[in-house]
């Protein structure tokens, strides 16, 4: 097992020798050629690298703008949601209906404790729509 | 734990360069590494699609057609990548130039008369680069030791060929060698043994 083991291991670096020994041997134009070849490629590898920059940069500035609006649009207390803008805009209407009544009217006069009912009122209305 | 660590490396890596690209050095830096890499197997590798194809331009357009493939498409990835990946294209381009020419020879058959290669391009200028190899004497024996060696590999099955070519002649390391044929670890083992073995009966007495 080891013999052939040894034989192997000799055919393998024979063949290597081979080879490396043919791969030195190459011809010069074959070798002009093949530098010719590899010139281009590093070159293609920097063209598309600049391609590839080319085109994502503005998809890239595109996506992250929409983004950007898109989460300032949702971002919590940025603006009045509409349930809120509803619910102060029945309390307004409230009181309007409560001012244009002249025996209201009468009673804002009169009495101060209308005022603490009407700001609870207008409170409980404005809590209960939200 | 290992790998949580080896991500944490790699992130660091891929910011410093982030880094470097920003200050526009990573490009350069990469463009020499690929040439780099090429050039130290743009000839081994032609030797290996010439004794595939047997014929030298065919040779140099799939070293050429490789070389390009990896620039483009994979230029971008670590170095580590390119080797597997480079004799996985060079293996794909000498099959797809095997069967081109085994259905030109099916077409060209019944036109008895027909050159085969009938698209030889006008002399080229690199072909008269003056030689500084080695001398004639060495070249022979080298030649005459390279030809018994591509007798003996070209009686092998394609998969061994390919396995022995990667493995010996290249110096791929077994995953590598997986990766650039397209199979299991396993599978190089086995290939590469057997062509081992037929080249040792075939080849013993003569080296």
């Amino acid at each position: 097992m080891e013999e052939q083991d040894d034989r192997l291991e000799q055919t393998r670096r024979r063949a290597r020798e081979v080879f490396d020994a043919s791969v030195e041997s190459l011809d010069a134009g074959t070798r002009a050629r093949l530098s010719r070849a590899r010139f281009e490629a590093v070159e293609a590898a920097g063209r598309a690298r600049a391609t590839s920059w080319r085109t994502w940069v503005p998809a890239a500035a595109v996506a992250a703008t929409v983004i950007v609006a898109v989460a300032i649009w949702r971002m919590p207390g940025s603006a009045e949601s509409p349930v809120t803008v509803a619910a102060s805009a029945d309390a307004a209407l409230d009181a309007v209906d409560l001012l244009a009544d002249g025996e209201a009217l009468e009673l804002v006069e009169n009495d101060l404790a209308f005022y603490e009912w009407l700001e609870v009122a207008g409170l409980d209305a404005a809590g209960s729509a939200g | 734990m290992g790998s949580f660590a080896s991500l944490a490396i790699d992130r660091t890596r891929v910011v410093a360069d982030d880094a470097r690209s920003d200050a526009g050095e990573a490009p350069l830096e990469q463009s020499i590494e690929l040439n780099r890499f090429l050039a130290g197997v743009e000839r081994s590798a032609f030797r290996i699609a010439e004794m595939a194809v047997r014929d030298r331009d065919d040779a140099l357009d799939i070293v050429q057609g490789a070389m390009l493939r990896l620039a483009r498409s994979y230029g971008a990835r670590p170095s580590e990548e390119w080797k597997p990946l480079f004799y996985r294209i060079l293996y794909n381009g000498i099959r797809d130039s095997q069967r081109r020419r085994k259905v030109r020879s099916r077409i060209f058959g019944f036109f008895p008369g027909q050159r085969l290669d009938d698209d030889v391009d006008a002399e080229d200028p690199l072909d008269r680069v003056a030689d500084a190899g080695p001398g004639p004497s060495q070249r022979v024996m080298a030649g005459e030791a390279m030809k018994q060696l591509e007798k003996a590999l070209a009686g092998l099955p394609a998969r061994q060929q390919e396995a022995f070519a990667l493995r010996c002649l290249e110096g791929l390391d077994v995953a590598q060698t997986a990766t650039a044929m397209g199979c299991s670890e396993g599978s190089v083992k086995t290939h590469y043994f057997r062509a081992l073995q037929t080249l040792r009966e075939r080849l013993g007495e003569v080296w």
